[in-house]
């Protein structure tokens, strides 16, 4: 009787283990936007429902499809699990049973009452949740995507079922984009298989209906709140957190005060467009059918007509003109006055997620086009820059109605997120300020900016710890990292000025690249200090552990546009990737030793397994006779060096010296020999090698989504992506029955999320035919477990991450190499405990210890 | 004079079969260790054990969180 089936087998039953090229190829025409007429729906909705040829279309079938075998057949019976196929894809099989009564009981949505015709139609909608899954196998599914990415956020997209979610964020940019209460729940009602909850249809009613009634305005380098209901702003005032927030108006104010210290000021119609119009305009504009189609197109084109910009102004203008015609009848007295109230600037934060809990969510919108006061920069996309399609469907999103709206894109490493930093900026065409994490990223950005953009050279000024410089002119960009910025101790003159410039002076736009890997603290300090009409955060990854990714709709805005990649990969922008997860079997000494060992010295043993080794050097030998060339992830210093050296391959970790960094890596990019490189931690992100094609990962940082995604970027960017039959390659080695299988399956959510799938391999084909590889007899093995053994704690820990800390500590950078035996690599350690020294003493600053929320505004706001 | 006892013969991966042996250095249930790969065991040990290896597995399996 075999004891130990149900840990292996089962495991993975109904994880989603379909083949790369079974997804369903769907081809979107490419630029459109979400901002469809109505009748088009309909037609297609209809259409639809017609189609009833294709009746094995049912939930049933698709899910035996997508569970990647039938072992969860029959466990879906009614609607209540249906939220659970979303999600528990991982779940253990053993589980599952126990794990889906529970949720029958939570969410039991057996109660809803099917449609006659409901196998024709794609959606379910789960009345509490807001959750909506999709059947992305249904004819009909590529008009749903475009219709659900317009309306809500996309949770996870596997192969055959796609889930979103309902936030208010998403429906004000629905609402944004053009559609109305009523279109949205309509095509909702036509698309899903049960009637649309109540509880839904009032949800969508009251996000969209109060929608656009705040908004939050910058003028003089201070935030206002305006609107041009008055009785709002004192509904708004009588609550203690936004009146606690305020600031009183001095003499030197403008326009009339009121009694209640509130500024009234007459405007003309075309500087401010009162938010509610708007929202008749996108009306509007949906009605106007095909008009409509051209008007979504303008803003991302934009863009890209480098050297007509000026016309592409007219177009909208005028576009904008012929929708103001079609609202004369809407006029109200409100009209052209426009009431406002000041907010002190370190409490932005805390006024919008108030604003937000009581249903009067402000909008940040920076009519650009119409602002007189900040000087025009000349900047302009160059004319042999050409933007993708999915490039300008994002910016289209951001310039939705022909204003700036600050929020997140999110695309996936390699496609080109720079590039939509930069044309955002030659849209605005004002000051343009870009913080990066990096004082190589800050070079990068001032390389593409001067690759791409017509900006000159003498308009760019970077901010870093080497370089102070300003930029000649009113308007310019400055790049600079966040935490020079952010850092508030003392600081030499030269940087003194520097903020004091950066704080003085209004910004058209703040681009913040990579913005996941920043604390929220340090936001909060970046944006209480420095005004910026708009703000664009960039990342491939909006996923943190510690679920601190929601501050960040409220500091800088909603997600605005999530890419999808899978879509992006059969399309050829980036790599098609295959990831497998390699199971290696512990050795019994190993293991034994594992099971013994109390400390974090686990890790070293379940990185350094023998079998893991010979996986390693297996798949190198395989992937190297096959041409690629291969880059291997080894997280922990002690076990990069036993690796490496042991395997005779070149590597960079923390204590590498910078030219000896870019030796190794031009050899990896030219010379032929050299086909396999080991990193540490330090090559995650912002590596560019478009040469690899094969990515080993032997060890990580326990379960971090984030880490596992940024190293699959390192390969989408193969330069022979486009090659006919080309994959990439991604492989996860793990030690079997270890606390590795926790963290594997962990990190992988976020790429199974996205659409990826992970292959289990238990055993490598043709490994016992290669009687060569290392660790062969249990004699070299029970030398390494000795070494291990032998190891210190310190060598265990994970290497620190270098971070450019501005200058302040200076990082160590030439650390000397040794060679010797694996016993003298014992003496690395000292590097190693350099490495992690550093970071340590600057910890507490870069991960700040949870406040009580007493103490939470004394401790910012004393800043 | 000769003692009979019941047991239960078990196959098993070698990580397991450290977790048995493991477990047995606490409290003795193992009759024989045969070889690598398989082990000789007092019957009335049995669920404990399996209940044991069990939990080890469950700790090194991830869940999705399905509660929201």
């Amino acid at each position: 009787m075999s004891k130990r089936d149900f840990g292996d087998g089962g495991r993975r039953g109904a994880q989603l283990t379909a083949e790369g090229d079974e997804a369903r190829k769907r081809s979107r025409v490419a630029g459109r936007t979400p901002a469809r007429s109505s009748e088009e729906e309909d037609e297609e909705a209809t259409e639809g429902t017609h189609t009833d040829a294709t009746p094995s279309v049912g939930y049933r079938s698709g899910n035996a499809g997508g569970g990647g075998g039938g072992s969860s057949e029959g466990e879906f019976d009614s609607a209540a699990e249906l939220e659970s196929a979303g999600e528990d894809e991982s779940e253990d099989e053993q589980v599952q049973g126990s794990a889906s009564s529970g949720l029958l009981f939570k969410h039991d949505y057996s109660s809803l009452k099917l449609k006659a015709d409901h196998e024709s139609r794609p959606l379910w909608i789960c009345p509490d949740t807001r959750h909506i899954i999709l059947e992305a196998f249904s004819p009909i599914a590529e008009q749903a995507i475009d219709f659900l990415i317009a309306i809500g956020e996309p949770i996870s997209r596997p192969t055959h079922m796609h889930e979103y979610k309902l936030t208010p964020f998403s429906l004000y940019a629905a609402v944004s984009v053009g559609l109305g209460t009523n279109d949205i729940i309509e095509a909702l009602n036509r698309m899903s298989k049960v009637p649309v909850p109540p509880g839904v249809i009032a949800f969508i009613n009251q996000c969209t209906r109060s929608y656009g009634k705040v908004k939050v305005v910058v003028k003089q380098n201070r935030y206002y709140v305006e609107s041009s209901y008055p009785s709002i702003l004192q509904r708004l005032l009588r609550d203690p957190v936004i009146q606690h927030a305020r600031v009183f108006p001095d003499a030197g104010t403008e326009g009339a005060v009121s009694k209640d210290g509130i500024i009234t000021q007459k405007v003309s119609q075309m500087d401010d467009v009162s938010l509610d119009r708007l929202q008749k305009q996108a009306a509007a504009k949906d009605k106007a059918g095909s008009n409509a189609a051209a008007e979504g197109a303008a803003p991302g084109e934009r863009g890209i007509q480098a050297s007509g910009a000026d016309d592409s102004t007219g177009d909208v203008d005028l576009g904008g003109a012929a929708i103001f015609d079609k609202e004369d009848e809407d006029e109200d007295d409100a009209e052209g006055i426009v009431h406002a109230f000041e907010i002190s600037r370190a409490s932005y934060e805390d006024v919008r997620k108030r604003c937000n809990e009581i249903d009067y969510p402000m909008i940040e919108e920076y009519d650009f086009r119409n602002d007189k006061d900040n000087p025009d920069l000349d900047i302009d996309l160059k004319p042999i820059t050409t933007v993708r399609s999915y490039q300008e469907l994002s910016l289209s999103k951001m310039f939705g109605n022909g204003r700036a709206r600050s929020g997140i894109i999110v695309l996936p490493c390699g496609a080109g997120k720079t590039l939509v930093g930069i044309t955002a900026a030659c849209t605005i065409r004002k000051s343009v300020l870009c913080l990066c994490t990096s004082s190589v990223s800050v070079m990068q950005w001032k390389q593409q900016f001067l690759r791409w953009s017509t900006i000159k050279e003498e308009q760019i000024a970077l901010f870093t710890s080497d370089v102070k410089m300003r930029f000649q002119g009113d308007a310019g960009l400055v790049i600079t990292t966040f935490s020079m910025v952010a850092n508030t101790r003392k600081r030499s003159y030269a940087s003194q000025q520097m903020l004091k410039f950066l704080e003085e002076h209004e910004w058209g736009l703040m681009l913040l690249d990579e913005v996941h890997v920043v604390p929220a603290n340090m936001f909060r300090n970046v944006v209480s200090r420095i005004t910026a009409h708009s703000k664009l955060g960039l990342t491939a990854t909006l996923v943190r552990e510690d679920e601190k990714i929601d501050d960040l709709n409220f500091l800088i805005g909603p997600k605005l546009y999530e890419a999808n990649w899978m879509d992006l990969a059969n399309k050829g922008h980036i790599a098609k990737v295959q990831c497998a997860e390699v199971w290696c079997d512990m050795t019994s000494e190993f293991y034994k030793a594992y099971l013994e060992e109390p400390t974090r010295k686990k890790l070293l043993l379940y990185v350094m397994n023998p079998n893991k080794f010979r996986a390693c050097q297996y798949l190198i030998r395989f992937h190297e006779n096959r041409g690629d060339k291969i880059i291997v992830f080894v997280d922990n210093v002690f076990s990069l060096l036993a690796y490496a050296r042991t395997l005779g391959k070149y590597f960079i970790y923390g204590g590498t010296s910078q030219s000896e960094r870019m030796r190794i890596l031009a050899n990896f990019q030219n010379n032929p020999m050299v086909r396999t490189i080991f990193l540490s931690k330090v090559g995650d992100t912002s590596l560019d090698l478009p040469e690899a094609t094969c990515l080993i990962q032997v060890s990580s940082h326990y379960g971090s989504r984030r880490q596992e995604a940024q190293r699959l970027g390192r390969i989408l960017r193969a330069n022979r992506r486009n090659d006919e039959g080309f994959n990439a390659f991604f492989y996860s080695l793990v030690s079997k029955d270890t606390q590795e299988m926790l963290y594997s399956a962990k990190r992988q959510q976020f790429l199974i999320d996205q659409g990826y799938s992970f292959k289990v391999i238990t055993h490598l084909e043709g490994i016992e035919d290669c009687p060569d590889l290392v660790y062969g007899d249990i004699e070299s093995q029970k030398k390494l477990l000795h070494t291990v053994k032998m190891a210190s704690e310190a060598d265990a820990a994970l290497e620190k991450k270098a971070v450019d800390e501005g200058g302040v500590v200076p990082i160590k950078a030439g650390a000397r190499r040794t060679a010797g035996s694996l016993r003298g690599l014992s003496g690395a350690s000292n590097m190693a405990y350099m490495e992690t020294s550093g970071p340590g003493r600057r910890a507490p600053r870069r991960e700040p210890a949870e406040h009580h929320p007493l103490f939470k505004r004394q401790f910012h706001t004393k800043k | 004079m000769v003692k009979a006892v019941k047991g239960t013969f078990i196959e098993c991966d070698p990580a397991a079969r450290e977790v048995l042996l493991r477990l047995n250095s606490e409290e003795k249930f193992i009759i024989e260790d045969l070889d690598s790969t398989h082990l000789f065991i007092y019957s009335t040990h049995f669920e404990r054990v399996q209940r044991v290896l069990d939990e080890l597995m469950d700790a090194n399996t991830y869940k999705a969180n399905i509660a929201g």
